[in-house]
Formats: structure tokens, C-alpha cells, sequence
């Protein structure tokens, strides 16, 4: 009985994910070729691919797109890197540990908000050292933030991607044997840093090849952040597809078709390109390996890998802290370093706006995060019954198309979906804006679910079902609930995913569903301050709270359990 | 209860792992099986409770009570099986590990009353509530017997139970075990490579593939 129920989660998950990823690429390419029947267009034509081509923002756009993901991509592996190789045994990396969950919870738009409120020409680092240290009693004339070679955007996606890198990073290092590795170096007389790069990061770059792919098409098709913290007059290309897509001249999104799929064509090229990198890495680092050096005049760059972790958190923690203060702030003139005059005026006026958002953001993150819980969760214990049954298995083959929805570009595919759901008459319900969440949703549960639960010692389950005589009494009585700390976590991790969801509630819903995200980026371009930091407060809020209750849940639960305590 | 192996087998890829093994278990007797690691006896063990690595084929027939077990699935077999790991659930108490291989259809309080019952066995009265972290060795390992006795198994296959114990506790403790599988007349099947877990009942050795 359980097992033919199990049976039925892998096809319906991949019915959730992939399928509708391929669908929204076959959407979006026939428009790109000039059929769209929808608004009369059934001939196939270039002419949208020659104004693509021939449009003078296109090859700028495409440099910021190049600048910031491979930037940011690149950064956030070398941050990440250094971070764990310095800092492996020391109270840094614990504590950076324990923050993780924080930081990956902050929603990208939220953050990126903060680190305009900081950056910015009239920011809170500004003002804290003007006009003392700085003689400016105006707001100077440059800006760190939005410039004109996406240098900012590199930056702050490195600051938001590399706690993901960090943690998929320490889920790879539990299947490598990494302190005896270490231990066998030392003792040949290596240096911790050269052990690091001839033995560990060697083994970890494959095992990290999938999430930094994701990353880097993360990077080439974010459209939220780029649109708060990018260049504009042109932004990125992936901004310049949102716009084509949602001009009021309806036929634009013709040539919004063709960038998309010069997007995707994009990313598959870098995806490739960092691939073939990694395998360059690879073969010149093995010649290296008997070159017997045991030091490197390198490891300069190592020394400051704590002063990153705190880079991570310091610049959340700023980025929070000032969103606070003008939140609360009345008047905040340039250059006081505090604001003048205080009210919770715009807080009234946020909630009144934001109320019916928040609601349903609260309930499609929550629905989105269970429901993925269900399915990952099914498709795991179906690998563990095949495992246990069939000789020779070894695991999914198809494993890393759980990534397909994360290194697509969404808006590759996410306006070919809404083309077929108008076709269908169901665009525009939540039903399918949560199925729309619940496909980025269900890959990063997958994701960090699938460790802590191939790793669970399953003989606990296997004695309960000799003790009880029946299949689901040792999943529900024994396995789940000493799983639990692992499945709140993702549970609330699904729902930071939901929540974070721009582009999908955009064309999914059809415009017609306002979330917590779209609120806050429409108004991050040019509302007002203090309403913006409500706003962004209220988006990061959200999922922290519910992070912060996916860790006292199980901690209140087992609080007389030390068994669990260690296990957590 | 007896329990029976009727030329049971291990192979692997068509090869066996030892001559096929012919055995009957009478009830309260505890039987061993001997021989080196690595010589198949926890394989034999897993093939006898139906939870066989697939990579491996059992041959021969398993009989409680001359009814053929084979057939039926892990759960339904009601053999009970001890590891060398106690097992214990760590986010139940005593009480609730004890309590969870009762069936569920008998009320509250005569569930409480067989735990009670069943601790003072082991000499563990008023450990119920107790936190099964804050447990001795010995005490895990008692209470990871006596759960696999509420749980009325018609056999009991000990697989290396009393390897983690030290020596003081280990002899005390298989005593324990023994006498008290004598007393229900449950039939046990140990494996062991060590001749001092050897109870009064029959050892059989499994070494270079042959059985004797």
C-alpha cells in the first residue's frame, strides 16, 4: 500500500516542474519567431530577432547581464571557498553556520532595498562619515549604487549568493572526508591552504557544479534586484525582456519573445563555458598535484576569510538596521547620521496597503512550502524503498533535472506559460500561481531535504516496523518526527522561496495578484523612503519569523530530549 | 514457538556464502551461530527477518510453528530483531519506547501498567518518564530488549547485542537476556563471533563457507 502510493510521487513531481518548463520554452520560442495567434501573428518570421538585434540598448544590456552573473558567480565561489578553508575549525565558521539559515531567508529584494538605503549618494554609510570625515554637506555627485557597469548588482548578488554557495558547499563536505584529508596533508608538511586546493576543493567543484549553475542563471535572469540595485537607461537584458513583455505597444512582446530566448541561449552558453572551466581548473590543478609545493605565496588572500564571513553578515545586518531606521523615521535630512524626528505614521500607512498582500503571501508560502514538503518528501522515501529493493540502485538517474526550473531563466519560460494558461482560460487564479511558486519551490526543497534524509540511519525505521507490524506507523511515529528539525527547516525554506517569487506572480497571475515581493519592487523605484522601508521590512519579517518558528518548533518539542538535541 | 531453517542459504551473484544451514530453535532455547565478521551470519539474520540487502538471494525455507515464513512481508513476520545498536527512539522517553510496541487498541492505562510491569523486569521501575539519553549502556540495552519483547514476537534473532557492553555489564546483562527469553519460551537465534556470548543451548560455526 505504501509503496504503490510512493510510486506515484516521482511522475507527479516531475509533472509540477519539468513539464511545465517545457511548455513556457515552446510558448515563449514561437512567439520569438513571430506566431502568437493571440494577437493575430501566425507567420513565422527574423524581423523580431532583426529589432532585437538592431535595438541600441540590447548590447549593453547583455555586458551588465555578462558582468554581474559571471562577477557574481565567480565571487561568491572564491568568497565561499576561502571562507571554509579558513576558517574550518574555528568558532567563525560555527557561528556563520548558525546564521546561514537567516540569510538565506532575507528575500532578495528586501535586501537589496537595505543595500540602496546604505549605498546610496545620500545612504546611511555616507551620511555616518559626512561631513567629519568627508567635508560633504550635500550628497555627492557619484553613486555606488546603480552604476552604469552593473558593478553594484555584481556586488550585491556576491553578498546574497554566497551564503547558498556556503551552504550547499558544507552539505558537499559531509560526503568528503575532510578533516582526515586535512590531517594526512599537514602531517606531508602542507600548509592548510594548499591541502584545501590540492585535495578538498578539487573533489568539492563537481559536487558543486549543479548549484553554481544555478547561481550563475540565477544571476543573467534576475529581474527584481537588477531593477533596485542595477543599472538603468538600459538596465540588464533580462530587464529590458520584462519591460518588452510588459510594454503597453502589446506587440513588443514579440521581440520580448526573441530576448528571452537570446537569455536562455545565453545562459546555455555560460553553463557550458563554466563547465569547460571547471574541467580546465581541474586538469591544470592535477598537474599540479605531485608539484610537491606546500605552500603558496597566495595565501595572503586567505588571511582576511573572516573578515568576509562578517562581510555577510555585517552587510545584512546594516542593510536590516537602516531599513529600521527609516521606517521609523519623519524627517531624515543629509548628512545627520540618525534621523531627526521619529513616527510610526508609515507603518499605519504600510499595513493599510500591504494587508491584503501579506495575507496572501502568508497563505501561498505556506501552501507552496507543504506541499512541496509532500512531494520531495515522497520522492525520497520512494528512493529509499527502491533502494532497499532493487540490487544495484544507486539513485536517481535523472537527479539533475530537479535543477532544470532553477538554471532555466524564468523569463524564458514564464511568459510561454502565461500564453498557454490564456489559451486555456486559466491564467490569473491562485491555484496556478501557486503551482507557478511550487515549481522554484519544490528543487530547493529537494535540494536541502534530500542530505539529512539519505542520511538518516534507516534501520530506526525497519525496527519500528518489526515492533509495530505495519508501514506508515515507523514513518509518522518514528522517522518524520525525528527528521523534524531538517523538515521545518525546509518547510520554512520553501516558503522564503515562495515568498521571494517576483516574476512568476507577475505573469502567472496575470498582474492580478499582489504580493508582499511585487509591492515592494514597485514601489523600490521611486516611492518613498520611509514607505519603502516598511514595505522591505515587512517582506524580510515575514519569512524570519516563520524561520524562527521552524527553529523552536522542534527545540520546544524535544526540549527534554538530549538525543535530539545532539542530533540537531 | 519453534523456530526452523530448513537448508537456508545466502548467495550472492548465484554464489553461496555458506553451506545451507539446518537448524530448529526450541522455545526459551537461545541457539548461536558462530564464525569470523564478514562470514554472512547478520545476512543470515536479515534473510531470516525479510529485510535482505537485494543484492543478495535466499534459498531454503524459514517455519515458525511449521508454517512457512517466507512469504510474508518484514512486518508481518513478527520476529524481533536486536542489533548491537540499542535502537532507541531518541525523541521518546522510556515509557514511549517501551509503550510503542504494544498495539495500538489497548487503552491508556493498561498501557502504562504493561510498561510498569515490563520495567520492573529489568529492574528499571520508575525509569518510564526518564529521557533514554540520560540511560547507562546497560540500561539501553535492557530496555531495547524488553521493547522487543512487548512487541510479542514469536522469535527473537539477537545480532552481536552484548559486543558494546563492557565485560562486567556484558556478563550480567546476557544472563539477563537469556533467562528471560527462557521464561516467555521465546526461541532466539544469536550470532556472535565471540565464544563468550555462547548461552547453555546449541552453537553451530560458520567458518570458510562451511556450517557445522
Amino acid at each position: 500500500m505504501v509503496r504503490r502510493i510512493l510510486r506515484g510521487f516521482p511522475p507527479v513531481t516531475a509533472a509540477v516542474f519539468i513539464l511545465p518548463v517545457v511548455v513556457g520554452l515552446v510558448g515563449t520560442w514561437l512567439p520569438a519567431f513571430g506566431y502568437l495567434p493571440v494577437l493575430g501573428q501566425t507567420s513565422l518570421t527574423l524581423a523580431h530577432w532583426q529589432f532585437l538585434f538592431e535595438h541600441p540598448s540590447v548590447p549593453t544590456a547583455t555586458r551588465h547581464t555578462l558582468v554581474s552573473a559571471w562577477g557574481s558567480t565567480l565571487l561568491s565561489l572564491l568568497l565561499a571557498l576561502t571562507i571554509l578553508a579558513l576558517t574550518w575549525r574555528s568558532r567563525t565558521l560555527r557561528w556563520l553556520r548558525r546564521s546561514l539559515s537567516g540569510l538565506l531567508a532575507i528575500p532578495h529584494a528586501a535586501f537589496a532595498i537595505g543595500i540602496v538605503a546604505l549605498l546610496a549618494p545620500s545612504g546611511w554609510i555616507i551620511k555616518l562619515l559626512s561631513p567629519d570625515l568627508t567635508g560633504w554637506e550635500l550628497p555627492p555627485g557619484f553613486s555606488l549604487v546603480r552604476d552604469p557597469m552593473a558593478l553594484s548588482l555584481m556586488a550585491v548578488l556576491t553578498l546574497k549568493e554566497t551564503p547558498f554557495v556556503i551552504f550547499m558547499a558544507l552539505a558537499a563536505l559531509q560526503q568528503l572526508q575532510v578533516e582526515k584529508s586535512l590531517r594526512m596533508a599537514r602531517s606531508l608538511g602542507y600548509s592548510e591552504f594548499m591541502a584545501w586546493r590540492r585535495i578538498i576543493i578539487p573533489q568539492l567543484l563537481p559536487m558543486l557544479r549543479l548549484p553554481l549553475f544555478a547561481v550563475l542563471a540565477y544571476g543573467i535572469s534576475v529581474v527584481d534586484m537588477a531593477m533596485i540595485v542595477g543599472p538603468s537607461a538600459p538596465g540588464t537584458l533580462a530587464v529590458l525582456v520584462d519591460r518588452w513583455f510588459n510594454h503597453p505597444d502589446i506587440f513588443r512582446r514579440l521581440p520580448g519573445s526573441a530576448g528571452a530566448t537570446l537569455l536562455l541561449l545565453i545562459t546555455v552558453v555560460s553553463l557550458m563555458l563554466w563547465w569547460l572551466l571547471e574541467k580546465l581548473w581541474l586538469t591544470w590543478s592535477r598537474r599540479a598535484w605531485s608539484s610537491g609545493q606546500r605552500h603558496t605565496a597566495l595565501s595572503w588572500f586567505a588571511r582576511p576569510a573572516e573578515g568576509f564571513s562578517l562581510l555577510l553578515i555585517g552587510s545584512a545586518l546594516a542593510a536590516f538596521a537602516v531599513l529600521i531606521l527609516w521606517s521609523f523615521a519623519f524627517r531624515w535630512g543629509f548628512p545627520d547620521a540618525l534621523p531627526e524626528s521619529w513616527s510610526t505614521r508609515f507603518w499605519g500607512r504600510g499595513w493599510t496597503r500591504l494587508e491584503q498582500p501579506f495575507w496572501l503571501t502568508l497563505w501561498t508560502g505556506l501552501a507552496a512550502a507543504v506541499i512541496g514538503l509532500v512531494l520531495v518528501v515522497g520522492c525520497l522515501e520512494h528512493e529509499v524503498t527502491l533502494r532497499r529493493r532493487r540490487p544495484g540502485y544507486t539513485g536517481p538517474k535523472l537527479f539533475w533535472l530537479i535543477y532544470v526550473p532553477l538554471i532555466v531563466p524564468q523569463i524564458a519560460f514564464l511568459f510561454g506559460i502565461q500564453v498557454v494558461l490564456v489559451w486555456f482560460n486559466l491564467d490569473g487564479r491562485w491555484l496556478t500561481l501557486l503551482w507557478s511558486h511550487l515549481m522554484f519551490v519544490v528543487p530547493y526543497l529537494f535540494l536541502s531535504l534530500s542530505g539529512p534524509y539519505r542520511s538518516f540511519d534507516d534501520r530506526y525505521a525497519r525496527q519500528a516496523m518489526l515492533l509495530r507490524g505495519n508501514e506508515w506507523c515507523p514513518l509518522w511515529r518514528v522517522k518524520w518526527p525525528m527528521l523534524l528539525r531538517p523538515l521545518c527547516y525546509v518547510t520554512a525554506l520553501g516558503f522564503a522561496v515562495s515568498l521571494a517569487q517576483y516574476l512568476p506572480t507577475q505573469y502567472v497571475g496575470s498582474g492580478r495578484f499582489a504580493t508582499l515581493t511585487t509591492e515592494t519592487v514597485s514601489i523600490a523605484g521611486g516611492g518613498d523612503r520611509r514607505l519603502v522601508g516598511v514595505y522591505a521590512l515587512i517582506q524580510w519579517l515575514l519569512p524570519m519569523v516563520i524561520y524562527t518558528l521552524a527553529l523552536l518548533v522542534p527545540a520546544w518539542f524535544f526540549r527534554h530530549r538530549q538525543g535530539m538535541k545532539l542530533q540537531g | 514457538m519453534v523456530l526452523e531453517l530448513d537448508r537456508v542459504t545466502v548467495s550472492i551473484n548465484n554464489t553461496p556464502l555458506f553451506d545451507p544451514v539446518t537448524l530448529r530453535v526450541e522455545p526459551g532455547q537461545v541457539t548461536t551461530v558462530m564464525g569470523p565478521s564478514g562470514c554472512g551470519k547478520s545476512t543470515l539474520l536479515a534473510a531470516i527477518v525479510g529485510d535482505l540487502n537485494p543484492v543478495f538471494s535466499l534459498q531454503g525455507d524459514v517455519r515458525l510453528d511449521d508454517q512457512s515464513v517466507l512469504t510474508l512481508p518484514m512486518q508481518r513476520r513478527r520476529i524481533g530483531l536486536l542489533y548491537q545498536d540499542d535502537l532507541l527512539f531518541p525523541h521518546m522517553n522510556v515509557g514511549q519506547n517501551l509503550g510503542f510496541a504494544l498495539a495500538s487498541s489497548l487503552p491508556r492505562r493498561e498501557r502504562l501498567a504493561r510498561v510498569e510491569e515490563y520495567l520492573a523486569l529489568a529492574g528499571l521501575e520508575g525509569y518510564a518518564e526518564r529521557d533514554v539519553a540520560s540511560l547507562s549502556g546497560g540500561q539501553r540495552a535492557r530496555v531495547s530488549l524488553l521493547r522487543t519483547l512487548m512487541a510479542e514476537p514469536r522469535a527473537v534473532l539477537l545480532d552481536e547485542p552484548f559486543s558494546k557492553l563492557d565485560t562486567a555489564m556484558r556478563d550480567q546483562f546476557r544472563d539477563w537476556v537469556f533467562s528471560t527469553l527462557q521464561e516467555r519460551a521465546v526461541p532466539a537465534l544469536q550470532v556472535t563471533h565471540d565464544k563468550e556470548d555462547c548461552g547453555d543451548g546449541p552453537v553451530y560455526l560458520i567458518q570458510e563457507g562451511r556450517f557445522a
